[in-house]
């Protein structure tokens, strides 16, 4: 898993580098002199290549050779949706991008109060006092705390 | 003197001290509990702080950041479960010790040799920081360029397993950084006609969402914690047990110093390699090592919390952080306006001064929490991640809208978080990634100078880099440690090691 993820990886990067070397070059004033706005980005392309040649030549070596480099191994339980770890993972994910998209439309409050305990219920907590707990606990908490202590503006 | 006395008089005002005592506390906890990060924590007060006086910003943040290394020995010690990087060799005889029903006893000695290694650890800072200081203010575009690449690949290729790895993740660090309106010629860079990116990508949401959601996000793919230790008993150890590891604290705490000011080296790895010295030079322990030794968590923990001082040297004399702890303060300082490097101790020495009183200070509540509430407070590290992580999800959202208010910072927190959660799964670091971003500006203003100084020609621009003595020899030390690290040069070493070993035969 480590050696076809390495080759997959160091592709993606060249191509990454490849077209930030593309875009620096096409910046005005390329090519008058060296202080020009696309040069530092040329050379961190040129950087992100060379980094990624190796990571990709690497691979390729030790795929031919079915060398196993002393890298732990790619954790891919947190990938799979067939693992427990896995579907946490996503779902913890799925949920935190549902609830930056319901924020935008409902502020701060209600999607919060939804947030915490479903997805904690989601992923494991049966416990209906700590749900409840969580639910009211915190948004109180944070109303106190970031309205009146640190007087910051909730989104 | 007189900037001297005010910072003491500003540190010891009501509000000052009940910010670093709540930053000190609220750093344990944070520092205790397994799934919560040093980094967690910074970032997220450096965003809540973002709109406050200097002062009281650094008093919340220093003294989180003197908990949080220090807090960790509760969770290796009572749950064999590290709360922090740092305090995994901790672990190795604290957790043996609190099976032995001396849990409190280890905690107070981690916390007294914790105390006493960052207070060593300042002590360096104030006899190191002026000469370097010195000898930094002689610095030029040139020099400035090289010091900040040095920094950024240092930590790029020490930090992780794989040197390109580091590398690269440093490199996409500074082009998140370049993204945005280029400041010589207010030309947009990269910004694909997007609006939104035009004032570029504020390092603020980026830090939230590669320290803050990704580490959520990666945490809760792993197993909830269900036991451990939390019946502490006697905490504070005899006053002749303490007396007597002194020279091994001071060692350790050197090691600490050391390792901090080097980028890329760390509290994790201060740690390990105090405690790799603790064992071969300890002839009598009170146990054997990795069963119980008082002399494991001496080693540990004086090293870890002397680490701060000593990340402190390269960022306020040179604007290089140490580690990535030290490069979110670094975020903070530039958030108010201050510019760390040598010009900080002479322009703004008040500043300086105050962060030494701060962190001073801030060892003190240390040393008064870590022994007094322990017995109330260690149940804290069997906080259940399912219930912690959509609360640190809460407040990372929290913190991106704080900086400036913008809902798109709050996209940009999920976003960087994915990418920060894939980068730990396929074993890129997150830590040269957030420095890029953090130092990109200073390094493109230096390096445009530098071209400007040298007449915008390559070759002149080369020679002034390879001849200048600092630039000089930075360049060459980076070279060695590149090198060093790549496969062409291991290959070499276990070639020249095998020819050793068969003609010895």
């Amino acid at each position: 898993m480590n050696k076809i993820a390495d080759i997959v990886i160091g592709a993606l990067f060249i191509l990454i580098g490849i077209l930030i070397v593309v875009f620096s070059i096409q910046l005005p004033h390329w090519g008058e002199n060296l202080n020009n706005p696309g040069m530092l980005p040329f050379l961190v392309g040129v950087l992100i290549i060379l980094c990624s040649l190796s990571i990709l030549v690497n691979a390729i070596k030790n795929k031919v050779k079915n060398i196993n480099d002393d890298r732990e191994s790619v954790p891919v339980n947190l990938l799979k949706w067939s693992t427990l770890e896995g579907r946490r993972t996503y779902i913890f994910i799925v949920s935190t991008i549902i609830y930056v998209l319901a924020i935008k439309q409902f502020h701060f409050y209600l999607p919060t109060i939804a947030f915490l305990p479903i997805t904690s219920f989601l992923l494991g907590v049966r416990s209906p006092i700590k749900l409840i707990s969580i639910t009211i606990i915190s948004p109180l908490a944070v109303y106190l705390i970031f309205n009146y202590a640190f007087n910051i503006m909730l989104p | 003197m007189d900037f001297f006395i005010e910072s003491f008089k500003l540190i010891l005002t009501p509000t000052n001290l009940a910010l670093l005592a709540a930053g000190t506390f609220g750093g344990i906890l944070v520092g205790a509990i397994p799934g919560l990060s040093g980094g967690m924590a910074l970032t997220l007060l450096v965003s809540f702080t973002y709109g406050w006086g200097i002062e009281q910003a650094m008093s919340l943040i220093v003294g989180a950041w003197v908990g949080v290394v220090y807090g960790g020995s509760w969770s290796a010690i009572l749950l064999n479960m590290p709360g922090a990087p740092s305090a995994i060799a901790t672990s190795f005889d604290g957790y043996p010790l609190a099976l032995k029903g001396k849990g409190g006893e280890a905690i107070g000695m981690a916390t007294i040799m914790s105390f006493i290694g960052g207070l060593f650890g300042l002590l360096l800072l104030l006899i190191a920081a002026p000469p370097i200081k010195n000898i930094a203010l002689r610095f030029g575009a040139h020099e400035y360029f090289v010091v900040t690449l040095f920094g950024l690949i240092l930590v790029g290729s020490l930090t992780g397993k794989n040197l390109s790895r580091g590398i690269l993740a440093a490199a996409l660090g500074i082009f998140i950084g370049i993204i945005g309106m280029d400041p010589g010629s207010g030309i947009p860079r990269f910004t694909f006609g997007n609006v939104y990116l035009l004032g570029g990508i504020h390092f603020i949401p980026v830090l939230i969402g590669l320290f803050c959601l990704s580490e959520a996000f990666y945490q809760i793919g792993h197993s909830t914690l269900i036991g451990g230790i939390t019946k502490i008993g006697r905490i504070l150890p005899s006053p002749k047990s303490v007396y007597m590891k002194i020279p091994l604290t001071i060692r350790s705490s050197l090691i600490g110093v050391i390792s901090g000011a080097i980028p890329g080296v760390g509290a994790d790895i201060a740690a390990l390699l105090s405690y790799g010295q603790a064992q071969r030079t300890v002839k009598k322990p009170s146990a054997e090592f990795g069963k119980g030794a008082y002399e494991g968590i001496i080693a540990t923990e004086s090293a870890n919390n002397a680490c701060i001082g000593g990340t402190l040297i390269p960022m306020l004399t040179l604007g290089i952080p140490g580690d990535s702890s030290t490069a979110i303060v670094l975020g903070a300082m530039l958030l108010h306006g201050l510019r760390p490097g040598p010009m900080l101790m002479v322009e703004q020495p008040g500043f300086y001064w105050l962060m030494i009183f701060t962190m001073i200070v801030a060892n003190f509540f240390m040393l008064i929490f870590g022994l007094g509430t322990v017995s109330y407070c260690a149940r804290i590290v069997m906080i259940r991640k399912e219930i912690l992580m959509p609360l640190i999800i809460m407040f990372a959202i929290i913190g991106a809208f704080s900086v400036q208010y913008n809902i798109i910072h709050i996209y940009m927190v999920v976003f960087f978080g994915v990418v920060g959660y894939l980068m730990r799964i396929y074993q890129f670091p997150v830590g040269p990634m957030v420095l890029g971003v953090i130092l990109s500006s200073l390094l493109e203003m230096n390096f445009r100078r530098a071209v400007v100084i040298s007449s915008n020609d390559v070759l002149q621009l080369l020679t002034d880099l390879a001849t200048r003595p600092i630039s000089a020899i930075l360049l060459l030390v980076l070279f060695i440690v590149i090198v060093g690290r790549s496969p062409l040069a291991r290959f070499i070493i276990k070639t020249l090691f095998r020819r050793n070993a068969e003609e010895g035969k």
